[in-house]
């Protein structure tokens, strides 16, 4: 499970549920509600001007020149007594029809290059792009200046049909790459293999696909075919007199200016509108999407886990380890969380209950389905929870001192000294505009308060320690010409720089290729053996808990559902969760027959917020019965010391002793088997 | 990076040939001749065409023009129609006054765009959302109306600056930037505003980033994850945005000459425009791509340095 997962988990359940409102979703916003209306006033006061004008667009008065608002002309008059508010508006008519003239050529043309390019691939794409990457870099303001100076200015909409070609090429750009990421769909390649045709996967899903940012640049170049329209006019190119414009409005204002300072604000205004407006509505229909884009382009997918090789042998009992969850040794454990609840900012409880323990040199693995909140609670040891989530209650202690409610800036000195993390992907984990090196360097140069040259041999020393056979060449890579295993290897070391006494690792193989999860492995189990330092590992993959932890703890639906050594746990499980999940993974219990070794668990972990009163597991538990409509809770089971399991179960002793029955039978029948 | 600077360096000379065929294409393909225009509606057919051949009018178009792109090549933008001096001399002089106007301009938007971007980015709640709704406003306002304003706000009623004319920085230096800062101010406002919403929201995205995650559960010191880290990543936006928004400067700084009476390439535009003078607004294009092209060039550059991925390209 992934931290953004979680946190998309998290965002779901604090979500209110979308309410039903006559707009569509996108126009609630306050934005978007002024940017349409005001558009739609605009277009309807001019449609309709014949009907309210008070006086006509041209009819000049020159006893009332340059005057303030007032009785007879609300909005004063210009330089020739023309009544201003009818003038404003009989500008708005053609400025909207132009720039809708320029927003709709642009997207004609654009349009069809952006499905042809889509389409037939590279050759098309590649001239299309570079000459949309020409017109993007040309000076779009000079190009209809010499345009004006071989027509004239008074030809509006052949100037507004030439933005509108020029315009063409962002429009490419942006669309492009939608239409590139439609045509990645799976679905699409279905309708293809379906036998549809190119043309109409173009019309019937590409097309709809684009909708939404076609209108979010729709209304943004509206905005911007408004303002270079008015600036033409300003400079004098616009309409012809009397025709009247706002950018000629404003020009004639700039002339009186000393005098009658009043005449640029009606004009000035109503332009200013017009463009926010446009860009408003613009916002607003880019907020919706805006989601789903992040959501789509979240760093990596994850992964599928891959089976690794099944393992030979289990590992020994280690001998000198009894649970210390259950019988604390002396000596005050390395971390100790003490009935840990988190819980989203004035939502439902996302861990609940948290109790772990973990002493010097131990590993101790947290497993679980994805969104049973171990990530969040390995996360809750760091204080590095994502915003909306927060401690709500219990305690975290760490060599003693209390976690729980300490700043941001006091766990900061810890963070690397005390406790660090490696991380899920190490892929994304490195800046990739820095060398290998000086990120390596400077983490070390922070830590040991140590020199360029000393931090860069140290650096070299730490790199061949996680294995990487040429350091002096891994420093001078970066990030993205390293391998998987690699840059895994190199975030094992920076966690390492600052000495850690513990390392919480996010599922820390779960993006690497099989072969190289077990050598990560392999060198995390070296680390401990050789450093004495203690790691927390989440995981959900079973393999991998087998491979190297003492102890596990198994959680569902926020809390912990058995707890125990590693031995015991999964060679011994008590809690139903448990057996499923080990029957449902691919590589352990390699004796067991197939049909019972690869079971599907039905269902999925209910959402923080929808746990069920009683047992979380229930719903999902083919042995629920009445009494587990009760809350249970976590008890030891299997007798004191070393096999001591806490499990919370209400049937777990029964199911025991029923499954065992089960074992016995099966085994006396492959037994008889065996004989006959 | 030798083929990313080639590969760079070559489209920018196409945008630049691009730029003058469709200039002159334009130009020459327009219904009407020069010869009508500059002689009105009385003259006869006879005195069009003989205006016309004088200044190679009637020549077949391919002939105009390779003519045309073999002075271009050698640096001759041909001479004015009207008074028969050389445009490129003319317009070489107009350039530093429209062109270093645009810089300025790109420059503060950079510096104070990137600065309301980090504080929106670090200062969550009442900030962000003041940061936010304030440029998405501005940069909708158009220029030369804040030109308008600015002069009446700062030059009429606070009698600060100069409301219009213009001093080269070769006769006095202060003189030259009192000129210059209404235009200035009045085209960074929108522009300022564009680079602070990219900015916040590449920041905003950048400290979301799993590396910067990472470096967090170290201990790395905030001030670090902000100017070294995210905001380095931030910078490969904002640049790509400043090379846009220099082609808008550079327009709009055209447009608004005229309100301030600087001469510059808009002036030289607009009085060839009215006067016809189409060998001269053939010129201002070129020069215009031209500089646009090269300082699009140059910001490149300046994200390959930033972003080694785009140089391994």
């Amino acid at each position: 499970m992934s931290g953004t997962a979680t946190r998309a988990q998290a965002r779901a359940a604090a979500r209110p549920a979308p309410g039903r409102g006559r707009l569509p979703r996108s126009l609630r916003s306050a934005g978007g509600i002024f940017g349409a209306g005001w558009l739609l006033l605009l277009a309807v006061l001019s449609a309709t001007a014949s009907l309210w004008q008070p006086y006509r667009p041209d009819a000049q008065n020159l006893f009332v020149r340059l005057q303030g608002p007032g009785s007879s002309h609300w909005l004063g008059t210009d330089d020739l007594g023309r009544d201003t508010l009818t003038r404003v508006f009989a500008a708005s008519g053609p400025a909207l029809l132009a720039a809708a003239l320029s927003v709709v050529v642009a997207f004609a043309v654009a349009v069809p290059l952006v499905l042809a390019a889509a389409e037939h691939g590279r050759r098309v794409e590649r001239l299309a792009s570079r000459g949309a990457e020409v017109m993007l870099a040309l000076p779009v303001t000079i190009i209809l200046l010499a345009l004006v100076g071989a027509v004239g200015g008074g030809d509006t909409y052949l100037i507004m049909t030439v933005l509108g070609l020029l315009m063409a090429a962002p429009v490419y750009r942006t669309l492009l790459g939608v239409a590139q990421s439609l045509h990645r769909r799976l679905y699409i390649d279905a309708a293809r293999v379906d036998g549809v045709g190119p043309v109409r996967i173009g019309i019937r899903y590409i097309l709809p696909g684009m909708a939404t940012v076609t209108a979010v640049q729709a209304s943004q170049l509206f905005g911007l075919s408004v303002l270079i329209q008015s600036g033409l006019a300003f400079m004098g190119f616009g309409p012809a007199e009397p025709a009247p414009s706002w950018g000629g409005m404003i020009a004639t204002a700039s002339q009186d200016l000393y005098t009658d300072p009043w005449m640029m604000v009606p004009a000035g205004v109503v332009l200013a509108l017009t463009v926010i407006a446009a860009n408003e509505l613009g916002d607003a229909l880019a907020a919706s999407p805006h989601e789903q884009e992040r959501k789509r382009l979240r760093p990596r997918a994850r992964r599928k886990p891959v089976p690794r090789p099944v393992k030979p042998e289990p590992r020994p009992l280690t001998p000198a380890s009894p649970l210390k969850s259950v019988a604390p040794a002396s000596g005050a454990p390395l971390l100790e969380v003490t009935d840990l609840s988190l819980g989203l900012a004035a939502g439902p409880p996302v861990v609940t209950s948290l109790t772990l323990r973990l002493a010097a040199g131990r590993v101790l693995g947290l497993v679980g389905e994805s969104g049973c909140g171990k990530t969040l609670s390995a996360l809750a040891v760091l204080g590095l929870l994502p915003p909306e989530v927060s401690l709500s209650s219990g305690s975290i202690r760490f060599e003693g001192r209390e976690l729980a409610g300490m700043s941001e800036r006091q766990l900061r000195p810890l963070r690397g000294r005390g406790i660090a993390m490696i991380p899920q992907d190490p892929m994304v984990a490195l800046d990739p505009l820095f060398t290998v090196g000086s990120q390596l360097t400077a983490q070390l140069r922070r830590f040991r308060r140590i020199g360029s040259k000393e931090a860069t041999r140290l650096a070299i020393e730490q790199l061949r320690l996680v294995g990487i056979a040429d350091p002096a060449r891994a420093l001078r890579a970066r990030p993205y010409e390293l391998s998987g295993g690699m840059a895994q290897r190199v975030t094992i070391a920076m966690a390492l720089a600052g000495q850690p006494r513990l390392l919480i690792a996010d599922e820390p193989t779960t993006a690497l290729d099989v072969t190289v999860q077990a050598e990560i492995l392999d060198l995390l189990r070296g680390l401990v053996e050789d450093t004495g330092v203690a790691v927390i590992i989440v995981s959900h993959d079973m393999g991998v808990i087998a491979d190297i932890c003492d102890e596990v703890a198994v959680m569902y639906a926020g809390h912990i559902v058995e707890q125990g050594t590693a031995t015991a746990v999964l060679e011994d499980p008590w809690h139903p969760y448990t057996t499923a999940l080990l029957a449902a993974s691919p590589h352990l219990a390699a004796d067991q027959q197939v049909p019972e070794r690869l079971v599907m668990i039905p269902g999925q972990v209910p959402a923080p917020g929808r746990w069920p009163g009683g047992c979380r597991f229930a719903p999902r538990c083919p042995f629920a019965e009445q009494r587990c409509q009760e809350p249970v809770d976590l008890a030891p089971h299997g007798g004191p010391g070393a096999s001591g399991t806490l499990v919370r179960c209400a049937r777990a002793k029964e199911l025991r002793e029923l499954r065992a029955a089960v074992q016995l039978a099966s085994g006396d029948r492959g037994l008889a088997e065996e004989r006959s | 990076m030798t083929g990313y600077l080639a590969r760079r360096v070559c489209m920018a000379l196409v945008t630049v040939v691009v730029a003058v065929v469709l200039s002159f294409l334009l130009v020459h393909l327009a219904p009407g001749s020069p010869g009508q225009l500059i002689l009105g509606a009385g003259a006869t057919k006879a005195q069009v065409a003989a205006k016309n051949s004088q200044i190679g009018w009637n020549q077949p178009l391919l002939t105009q023009l390779g003519r045309y792109l073999a002075g271009v090549v050698r640096g001759n933008l041909g001479t004015s129609i009207i008074d028969g001096h050389s445009i490129g001399h003319d317009l070489l002089q107009r350039l530093p006054v429209t062109g270093l106007i645009a810089v300025l301009a790109a420059a503060v938007s950079a510096v104070a765009g990137t600065m309301l971007g980090l504080l929106a980015a670090t200062r969550r709640g009442a900030v962000e959302r003041a940061v936010s709704t304030t440029s998405g406003v501005a940069l909708s306002l158009p220029s030369f109306w804040m030109g308008v304003l600015l002069v009446y706000a700062l030059s009429i009623k606070a009698g600060l600056l100069p409301a219009t004319g213009y001093v080269s920085p070769g006769q006095s230096l202060a003189g030259w930037l009192q000129s210059i800062t209404l235009p200035v101010i009045a085209l960074a406002i929108p522009a300022t505003a564009i680079v602070a919403r990219t900015a916040s929201a590449a920041l905003a995205q950048a400290l979301r980033q799993p590396h910067i995650q990472m470096l967090r559960s170290l201990g790395e010191p905030p001030w670090r994850l902000l100017l070294i880290h995210a905001l380095r990543s931030a910078s490969v936006p904002v640049v790509s945005v400043l090379g846009v928004q220099f082609v808008a400067l550079f327009g709009g700084s055209v447009i608004i000459e005229n309100l301030f009476a600087l001469p510059g390439l808009g002036q030289a535009a607009s009085s060839a425009i009215t006067s016809y003078d189409f060998p001269a607004v053939e010129g201002v294009v070129i020069v215009a791509s031209l500089v646009v092209v090269l300082v699009n060039l140059l910001l490149d550059l300046l994200v390959a340095g930033l972003d080694p991925r785009v140089r391994a390209t």
